[in-house]
């Protein structure tokens, strides 16, 4: 069996795991296809019985970034400033992919993985209690707490906007 | 659980999957594309490699036996078996494995000091892009007045960097060194048409550059050239290849 023979929804979850867990961009397609090279070279090695293809792939690039993150390389550019377009420029979805991105952003490393097996990824609770050693359950239960820090996180990024708006509204009432 | 608490969750699940990064489509089309011819194409494992050395040395061993004494015929097979493990290991398409080291790691090191033996070879620098013909195609895009573009080269000895952005006229263009890096090293200064960089530790280096978008045209091609002289003056060159394109974004 080949476990590359569809590639874009692997290339799909994997960039989506690996931009949760290192950010958006250049830096998330390196990792990427440095990735699927690894894969390439060791798809022989690949046996079905221990998981599906995307589960394979994404034990790959959790050592990937590890070993990235490791070398502690400014994956971002270091101190590059970030040039945004105003929120007001945006798109709905673009400004709610932003949000979200950026509150993930602020997770410790531990959460920002979590989020990103589950939701990037796409992995079940079990699937990720495999690769990461854990109890579906307990694997549930880090999740339960990384959401709830996600949302604590996202509530303070958008205060500052909700301050903003307040007097707006109270003009128009 | 309260079941307000269970809603709010759930809203940040469905905005995290809503949300969730998506490669771009020259990203993903080229990839996929190079995944699927390479995946169909047979490799040699590990296995067939050695069978094959083993066959080929049998095979020396057999011809040198037939024409002299068997400690003649056994020097021969260890050199025959050294012989076929290196073209083989030559022809293998395993890129050369090397960490990637600390942003510091060009700082003077013991056991790395320029021209250090054990840290060079005879002969032109080893340099090729990281990932070979599975490398990613590059886009620059710009991003306020300045785009940028990068990639990662191996290296397997110290040498001299000198990276540069050629035109499709073959001139060269400015650079900002701000926001510019190489090898984990963050620059800094005025802008330039060369950065030289000397590598202490050979191994995997990320090169990240920016250019202003007033030098590029969109739609056209450009190379990022980058010359490296190791302690001896041997030098090797490589071209990676680049499109800028949406410079108006």
């Amino acid at each position: 069996m080949n476990p590359l023979a569809n590639p874009e929804p692997l290339i799909r979850r994997v960039y989506a795991y690996v931009a949760y867990r290192i950010g958006d961009g250049p830096d998330a397609e390196d990792v990427t296809s440095a990735v699927f090279e690894r894969a390439l070279r060791y798809q022989n090695s690949y046996d079905r019985h221990k998981g599906t293809p995307l589960a394979w792939l994404v034990g790959i690039a959790r050592r990937e970034i590890d070993s990235t993150l490791g070398s502690q390389l400014p994956l971002q550019g270091g101190d590059e400033e970030v040039e945004l377009a105003a929120p007001g420029d945006l798109a709905e979805d673009s400004v709610r992919r932003l949000s979200v991105a950026a509150a993930v952003e602020h997770l410790d490393q531990r959460d920002r993985e979590l989020i990103a097996l589950r939701y990037g990824a796409d992995l079940t609770a079990r699937q990720i209690g495999e690769l990461l050693g854990m109890q579906t359950n307990a694997v549930e239960v880090a999740l339960h707490r990384a959401l709830a820090r996600l949302r604590a996180t996202a509530v303070e990024e958008a205060a500052p906007d909700v301050v903003r708006s307040a007097p707006a509204a109270a003009r128009a009432t | 659980m309260n079941i307000n608490r269970r809603r709010k969750e759930r809203g940040v699940e469905q905005e995290l999957r809503a949300a969730r990064p998506e490669p771009k489509p020259e990203f993903l089309a080229s990839l996929a594309e190079q995944v699927r011819t390479e995946s169909r194409r047979p490799r040699f494992g590990a296995r067939p490699r050695l069978a094959l050395a083993g066959a080929l040395t049998a095979g020396m061993l057999a011809a040198v036996g037939a024409f002299g004494g068997f400690g003649y015929a056994a020097t021969a097979a260890k050199q025959a078996v050294d012989a076929v493990s290196g073209i083989l290991a030559a022809q293998s398409d395993d890129p050369i494995e090397v960490r990637m080291l600390t942003a510091g790691s060009d700082q003077y090191q013991a056991g790395f000091a320029w021209g250090d033996p054990g840290h060079n070879h005879d002969g032109a620098p080893g340099l090729s892009q990281k990932g070979g013909d599975l490398a990613p195609p590059l886009v620059a895009s710009c991003t306020g007045n300045v785009a940028r573009v990068a990639t990662r080269i191996v290296l397997d000895e110290q040498a001299d960097l000198k990276v540069s952005v050629v035109g499709p006229g073959g001139k060269k263009l400015v650079l900002t060194q701000k926001g510019s890096s190489v090898g984990g090293t963050a620059l800094d200064g005025k802008q330039t048409k060369t950065l030289t960089y000397r590598v202490l530790v050979p191994r995997t280096i990320r090169i990240a550059l920016r250019i202003p978008c007033s030098v590029l045209e969109d739609g056209a091609r450009y190379k990022i050239v980058i010359q490296a002289t190791d302690p001896d003056g041997n030098t090797s060159k490589l071209q990676v290849p680049f499109r800028a394109l949406n410079l108006t974004a």
